[in-house]
This record gives C-alpha cells, sequence and structure tokens, in this order.
C-alpha cells in the first residue's frame, strides 16, 4: 500500500512538472541565445563562443528573424553566410512565412512575442498597428551606413507611422548613381505590371507593336484562330488571376490605360493638387471590361480563368499556352522560368504599354526617386539587443558584405578584369543563375531581407551581378536578342517609356500601413471586396449593361468619396521632391 | 454519533479514502484547467474593442455591440446561411452514405474482397483536403476534367458546365467531396455495431421468411439504431462547422463567394480587418453557443424516445 501510494505520488508529481515544463521550456533556449541583456554591444561577459572566434571584442550572437514571405533559410554550411557571421558575430535565424500570412501573423500579434527582425512584407500594416516594432529614432543616426543610406528619405521613413517615428526600414529602393551617363544601363529588367505577352505572338505577326486595346484583342484573336492549340493542349489567349490579394491582375490595368502609374485603387487625376480618384467605376473602367466581356464572348477568355488558383495559374503559364495577360512580372516569374528552364524562349513574355490614347505608357516604368517609405523590415519590440542588430545591419550596407552577398567571393564566384570590372565565367554565372546551388553558397538570402545598396558602387560595378551590363549582353539568349533587334530595344524594359517620378509613394503603399480601424480603410476595405466579388460576372455577364448597372449601384453605396479626400491630404504630406 | 459524522463530513471523507484517486486525477485536472478553460478568459475579447498592443485593463468595453453589428450585417447572415446549408447536406449526405456503406459491405460473401474494399475506402480519409481539394478541381475542370469529357462524349451536355463558377453548384461539390473523403472512415463504426448483433437474429428472420433486404431492415437497422443516433446527437453539435478548407480553397473566386463562404472564413478573414480579434470571437463565440444548444436539444429528444443519450 505505501508503494502505491508513493507511486501515485511520484506520478502525479513528473505529470505537473511536464504540464510546467512545457509551458516554461521556451526560456531556457532564450536566455542561451543571448550572452548579455546589456546595451552596450562591444561589452564582453566572458561568455566564450562555440569555436568560431568573433572579432575582437563582440561575442556571437544569434538573431531570429521572420519573413512575412515565402523563401527559404540557407544551410549552416553556406560559405557567404559562414564568412558574414566571421565578420559580424552574427548569426541569424530566419523563419519564412509557411500558409496564410494574416492567421501567421495575426496569431504572432496576439501571442505578442516576436522574433528578433521582422520582415515586415505586406504584413507592415498589421505589425506595425500592433506596436511591434521598436523605434529606430535615436539609434539610427548613431550608424554612418545606416544613416547615409536612409537621412535622405528621413521624412518618407517617419510618415509611414502614425507619430511620426521610425520603425520601418526599407529594403529596396536606394539607387546609388554615378551620373556619368551609363546609370541607366544598370537598372534591372522591368518586373512590374504591363499587359505581358508572349514573344511569338509579336513575331507571328511580323513584330507588331500593339498600342491599344482593340489592337491588342485583336492580335490574339487572330492568333488564337490560326493557332487553336499549344502543345496538344488548347491556347488560352487571355488570362485573368484573381485568387485572394493577386486579385490586381483583374483590376489595376485602367489606372494604366490612362496613362497613370501604379497608384493601386485611385487615379491622380491633378499632380498639383494631388486630387485623386477611385476609379473602378469610372467610365475608362468600365471601357475595359466591356473589352473584357466582349474578348469572353468571342471565347478569348476562359471562364475557368476566374476559378484558378495561383498556384494552377502558375501552372496553366508554364505550359506556354497562355498568350497574354495583365500582370506583374515577378507574380508570374516562377511560370516562366519553367519555360525558360525548357528553352522555350518564344512562349516568355514582354510588357506592352497599352493606353487609350494609342501612345505606348510607362505602366511603373518610373524612374527610382529612393526609398518608399514602409516597404521593408524593422527590429521587434522583443529584440534582445536593439544596437546590435543595428550594428548588424551597419555592417550589412558595407561594400565589402554587399559585394559578398550579391557577387560572392572573388576568385571563387567572379573574377576582377585589369580595368576593375566584374566578371563572371559562364559557369560562375551558370551557379549563380541556379536557385539550390545560390540558396547553399550565395549571401543573397540575408542580403534581400536588410537595406541594401542598388544600382553602382564607387568603383562603377553593378551592385547586383545580374545588372552588370556587359554580362547581360553577352549572356543573353541568342532568340532574343534576335527578337529585340527587330524592334532596335536593348531588353524587354526597352517596350515601355519611362515616366518621371511624382515624388510620393505608390498611394497603395499608403493603405498598407494605416491602422485597421481608420474610416478610410474600412472604405478601402469594402470596395476590395465589392470588385473581388462582382467584377468576374461583370467580364463574363450576358448583359454587360445589367451586370455593369447592379455593380455601380452597389459601388454608390460605399462612401468613397471620403477616400478621396483621406488620401488627398495623406499625399500632400508625403510630397517629397 | 457516527451517522452524524458521516453527513458532515461526508465529501471530505471520501476524498480522504480516495486520496490516491484523487491525486492520480489531478494532473488531468490542472491539464484542462491550464489549456481549456484558461483559455476560456480570450473570450472577454468578444465585448471589447480588442487591441492586442493594450493591456486587459486598457481595452475598452463594448458590451455587445458586436453581437448587435454581426446580426444586422447582411454578410454575416449569408455566412450563417451557408454554413448550416453546407452544413446539413453534409449531415445528410455523409450520414446516409456512410450506413448504407457499411450495409451494403456487410452483405458481401467474399471476406477478401470486403476488407479488400473497406481498406481502399478509408484510405481517402488520410489525404489532406488540399490534396483532395486539387484532385476535385482537377475532375471538375473544364480544362480537360474528366466528368467533363465524360457528359460531352455521353452527349448529355452540349458545352463544358464551368462546375467551380456556378453557385449552384458549389454547396454539392463540398458534399459530395466530403461523401468521398469521408464515406468510408464514418463507416467503420457501423461495421463495428454490425458485427455486435446476435447471428441467431438473422437465422430466426430467415426462417420467418425474410429476404435480404428485409433482413437488413428488420435485423441489421434496429441493431445499429443507438449508434446512429449517438452519432446523430455528436454530429448535430457541429452544425454550424461546414467545414473550412474546401470553401476556402474552392470558393474563393468572386463568382462563388456568395454561397462559399462559412463562419470559420468570415472569422479567419476578419482577422486582417478593423476590430478583427472581437468581431472574429464573438463570432466564434456565437458559433459555440449554437453548438451547444443544440447538442442539448438533440440529446434531450433522444432521451425523450427511450434512446441512450450522450450526457
Amino acid at each position: 500500500m505505501k508503494i502505491k501510494k508513493a507511486i501515485a505520488l511520484i506520478l502525479s508529481f513528473v505529470f505537473i512538472l511536464c504540464l510546467f515544463g512545457a509551458c516554461t521550456s521556451n526560456s531556457p533556449a532564450d536566455s542561451a541565445a543571448s550572452p548579455g541583456q546589456n546595451d552596450t554591444p562591444s561589452s564582453n561577459d566572458g561568455d566564450s563562443g562555440d569555436g568560431d572566434t568573433p572579432p575582437a571584442g563582440k561575442d556571437p550572437i544569434t538573431f531570429t528573424m521572420f519573413v512575412a514571405g515565402p523563401g527559404e533559410a540557407p544551410p549552416e554550411t553556406n560559405k557567404i553566410v559562414k564568412k558574414i557571421q566571421e565578420l559580424t558575430g552574427v548569426t541569424i535565424e530566419f523563419e519564412f512565412l509557411v500558409g496564410d500570412m494574416e492567421q501567421k501573423v495575426g496569431t504572432m500579434i496576439f501571442g505578442g512575442e516576436y522574433p528578433d527582425f521582422i520582415g515586415a512584407g505586406n504584413a507592415r500594416g498589421q505589425f506595425l498597428n500592433a506596436g511591434s516594432f521598436a523605434a529606430l529614432d535615436e539609434y539610427l543616426p548613431n550608424y554612418p551606413n545606416l544613416w547615409s543610406h536612409f537621412s535622405p528619405y528621413e521624412k518618407r521613413l517617419r510618415n509611414v507611422s502614425e507619430d511620426g517615428k521610425i520603425y520601418i526600414l526599407d529594403i529596396w529602393g536606394r539607387q546609388y548613381r554615378l551620373e556619368d551617363g551609363e546609370d541607366d544601363l544598370y537598372e534591372a529588367d522591368y518586373n512590374g505590371p504591363a499587359f505581358w505577352i508572349q514573344k511569338d505572338v509579336l513575331a507571328w505577326d511580323n513584330y507588331s507593336y500593339p498600342k491599344t486595346l482593340e489592337e491588342l484583342f485583336d492580335l490574339l484573336e487572330r492568333y488564337y484562330a490560326a493557332f487553336p492549340t499549344i502543345d496538344g493542349q488548347p491556347t488560352l489567349p487571355f488570362e485573368i488571376l484573381s485568387d485572394g490579394w493577386r486579385s490586381f491582375c483583374l483590376k489595376n490595368a485602367p489606372q494604366h490605360l490612362v496613362g497613370g502609374r501604379n497608384e493601386g485603387d485611385v487615379v491622380m487625376k491633378d499632380y498639383n493638387t494631388f486630387e485623386v480618384e477611385i476609379y473602378q467605376n469610372k467610365d475608362y473602367a468600365k471601357d475595359y471590361y466591356k473589352t473584357l466581356n466582349e474578348a469572353y464572348k468571342k471565347g478569348l477568355i476562359n471562364p475557368e480563368t476566374f476559378t484558378r488558383l495561383f498556384d494552377q495559374y502558375l501552372n496553366v503559364l508554364s505550359t506556354g499556352r497562355v498568350l497574354c495577360m495583365f500582370d506583374q512580372q515577378w507574380n508570374f516569374q516562377d511560370g516562366e522560368n519553367v519555360l525558360v528552364g525548357e528553352n522555350k524562349l518564344e512562349r516568355t513574355y514582354v510588357p506592352l504599354g497599352i493606353s487609350y490614347s494609342g501612345e505606348p505608357v510607362a505602366y511603373n516604368r518610373v524612374r527610382s526617386n529612393g526609398i518608399v517609405g514602409g516597404n521593408g523590415m524593422g527590429i521587434s519590440v522583443s529584440c534582445k539587443d536593439i544596437p546590435r542588430a543595428m550594428e548588424f545591419m551597419e555592417q550589412l550596407l558595407s561594400e565589402e558584405i554587399q559585394t559578398l552577398m550579391y557577387w560572392g567571393i572573388e576568385g571563387e564566384d567572379y573574377y576582377v578584369t585589369e580595368d576593375g570590372r566584374y566578371r563572371r565565367t559562364p559557369e560562375q554565372k551558370a551557379n549563380f543563375d541556379n536557385p539550390d546551388w545560390r540558396l547553399a553558397n550565395a549571401g543573397m538570402v540575408i542580403g534581400d531581407q536588410f537595406p541594401k545598396l542598388e544600382g553602382r558602387f564607387p568603383n562603377g560595378n553593378a551592385v547586383n551581378a545580374g545588372n552588370q551590363p556587359e554580362e547581360r549582353l553577352e549572356n543573353q539568349f541568342d532568340y532574343d536578342k534576335e527578337f529585340y533587334s527587330h524592334y532596335g530595344f536593348f531588353s524587354k524594359s526597352d517596350f515601355l517609356p519611362t515616366m518621371a517620378n511624382p515624388n510620393y509613394p505608390e498611394i497603395w503603399s499608403i493603405f498598407s500601413t494605416m491602422p485597421d480601424d481608420d474610416p478610410t480603410k474600412i472604405v478601402f476595405t469594402q470596395l476590395t471586396e465589392l470588385q473581388d466579388r462582382y467584377l468576374p460576372g461583370v467580364i463574363m455577364s450576358d448583359d454587360f449593361e445589367a451586370a455593369w448597372t447592379e455593380y455601380a449601384a452597389r459601388y454608390e453605396e460605399i462612401d468613397y468619396q471620403t477616400l478621396e479626400t483621406t488620401i488627398q491630404q495623406a499625399v500632400a504630406e508625403r510630397y517629397d521632391p | 454519533m457516527n451517522a452524524i459524522r458521516i453527513n458532515r463530513g461526508g465529501f471530505l471523507k471520501r476524498v480522504r479514502s480516495q486520496k490516491e484517486l484523487v491525486l492520480l486525477s489531478v494532473p488531468f485536472f490542472i491539464y484542462f484547467l491550464i489549456f481549456s478553460y484558461a483559455p476560456l478568459w480570450g473570450l472577454t475579447m468578444a465585448f471589447q474593442n480588442y487591441k492586442p498592443q493594450l493591456a486587459f485593463a486598457e481595452q475598452q468595453w463594448v458590451g455587445l455591440q458586436h453581437f448587435k453589428d454581426l446580426f444586422s450585417d447582411e454578410k454575416f447572415m449569408r455566412v450563417l446561411g451557408n454554413t448550416i446549408g453546407m452544413s446539413l447536406i453534409n449531415l445528410i449526405l455523409s450520414f446516409v452514405s456512410a450506413i448504407a456503406f457499411a450495409l451494403f459491405l456487410n452483405e458481401l460473401k467474399s471476406r477478401r474482397f470486403k476488407r479488400f474494399t473497406q481498406t481502399i475506402s478509408y484510405m481517402p480519409h488520410f489525404l489532406s483536403w488540399i490534396i483532395v481539394c486539387g484532385l476535385v478541381a482537377n475532375i471538375l475542370s473544364m480544362d480537360s476534367g474528366i466528368l467533363n469529357e465524360i457528359l460531352m462524349k455521353l452527349g448529355l451536355i452540349q458545352d463544358k458546365v464551368h462546375f467551380l463558377g456556378d453557385p449552384k453548384y458549389f454547396w454539392w461539390i463540398v458534399g459530395l467531396s466530403n461523401v468521398w473523403k469521408s464515406m468510408g472512415w464514418n463507416s467503420i463504426i457501423y461495421l463495428a455495431a454490425i458485427t455486435s448483433i446476435d447471428p441467431a437474429l438473422y437465422d430466426a428472420a430467415s426462417i420467418d421468411g425474410c429476404g435480404r433486404f428485409k433482413r437488413m431492415w428488420h435485423v441489421t437497422l434496429p441493431g445499429i439504431k443507438s449508434t446512429i443516433i449517438i452519432l446523430l446527437i455528436m454530429n448535430a453539435g457541429w452544425i454550424l462547422n461546414a467545414g473550412f478548407e474546401v470553401q476556402y480553397i474552392l470558393g474563393s473566386s468572386g463568382l462563388v463567394l456568395d454561397v462559399s463562404e462559412t463562419i470559420d472564413i468570415f472569422v479567419l478573414k476578419s482577422l486582417g480587418k478593423a476590430g478583427g480579434f472581437s468581431v472574429g470571437t464573438a463570432a466564434g463565440l456565437f458559433k459555440t453557443l449554437v453548438s451547444v444548444v443544440i447538442l442539448t436539444m438533440c440529446n434531450f429528444i433522444a432521451g425523450k424516445l427511450g434512446e441512450e443519450k450522450l450526457i
């Protein structure tokens, strides 16, 4: 009996311990990862590292980072990651988004425990308004690289938040130019919104250059009649992706048809007073959807396009039978890469600047004007050592580490010619173009998540290996070279003219950081839901006028006029020439 | 004297005499306290304008405002209708199909074939919904989907049907996908119940001149009646759980959005919106309340019918 009792007692004790163990198992790991809660990054607690010798006066430290976008963490054996570890003493443990963003971010905010760094991506507004970011105002000026990188755009950094403090550091957008007349050659290929059309369609039509919707759909109709199937499967002349937040493929074309850049759901009517209008119920939008409706009735748009999920869309695209779509190239890039891999270059795409006026317009080929504000990452309020984290980003911004991340190690991944140009052998380039090799051996996986240099180093070379002009020219596929030569172009970007920067951030980015309970945001959400719900039906309707009238009437039930005035104010505040 | 002491200290005394057992149950008690009851605290969010960055004391209390908003929201009412509609279809289809399948399987003479069929039929249960939805989308596709091909070849339709883009098919697609996925699995419990029926009853029925169908009707079905009722009670409680994955994956297009959104999707989507935590919690709380009420009702009715009750 005594033994039984004793066993019962021990068992229950063990159970209880297990329970509490489950609740607290995080804490030992946390404290192990942060050798000192000390605020001075150079303090040495005498905590011996695990073998690696860190630079003098710096303990090795591990920072965690959540990235609100897809991706894959590099293996520990990645030589650049190791090298950066040696130089900075910092190890980054990445967690990339898997599954639904809203859900993941929502639960993270709810739990109130954050990794040290947050790659905010499209979740920037959620994180910002939940107070997840630490304010960096007092830190930023102490770091010369970061400060010279961001100080010209201080206003834009501050405009993002309600209280005017700096929370998010942009990771893209600061182009370094040398103003020697060659800067434009270093511009990366255009990957923004446009009507993207298969090269073969244009080539078949004697390298024509459609400029209006009529010409475009006429060409698609003729090509479709000539080639009803491609590789044995039915041709899909025009695809419209409308899956979730990617429904910009469905909705965003009208703003460009009237000559605007990518503002999202509004069109800038007057660049001086910043008067804007919501356009999804305007006549120029109606004309576009009417054209789509006619194309649908002619069989140029497959009804299934509206039920295709993003994966399925990429899938049909990668079969090479989608002739044209309105999309942004980064969005369908994975599908197009398959075509490149199978050497079906004639099935890859070039952008068309279709407009109502009949002259090609820039779409979003806007000359860079520095960072946008809010498009980046931040340090979380749970960060174990903010100065050290800042110091890490400071070090990353140095020319040395930027070269490491975007070119590699000299002699292994690239070589330097006598006149100081960085070049790669075909083998080195092939390695770099292979995503698997890149993950295991290159550093952009780190660089892409932090503030970075773009454009050119002071020594004239491109910061990013892929943008070195002589290399781009040499490595262009013969098909592409021949194709572009018919137009007298250097790359696909040249299909679009360039446009001066209007000196305010793209308006969609203003929405993205607005607090959820802002009345403007509520109206905006209502509009988005209405459009996603009705527009596919409008395009597929038998009676277009009736369907449009119903949609437009629904539109009037929403108080979008307030939205327009708020945006006007917001843009005026952010105007920064 | 003794009797009085028992009455007064009855509970304590009983506890003392069973203290090993009580001790053994303590961990489970703590477990449920921490993982099942403590989180209930979060339900207070439904009565606040909850903001995650604020402490509990700083939250703004709004009473039943979120519930009022929900029930005056045309969209929520539509979502509620969708949920109940799809749920009823799911409940009836999966119930009838599982019972019928179990009955037919039971009549099979060949043991080997019976086992084989049973194994095959419950395999889909282990597939994740995302895979099942991929299969369904492929089967129903206009591009090269087998269903459209067959219907065209048979001459039953002139033009290909856009199954996934037409609201009138959506609920049935969800229902039938559910049947495909869970029929075999659900039938296992009925098969188990059938094996416990006394074989003598079948012999007696045969002697009385019952054929196969009459034996199924008069012996097998009554034999598994109590199992059916218990499962019905359990499932009725889930009436507002019409599932989430199928509707989310297959029904995200604007063409069918009006009929595809369920309460779960509504809750998920509200997370990204103004006051989303509170509205979502309110919708979830409402769902739970309905489940509890229906469960109690069904249980009561089952008791009245002289059947075994669940609680």
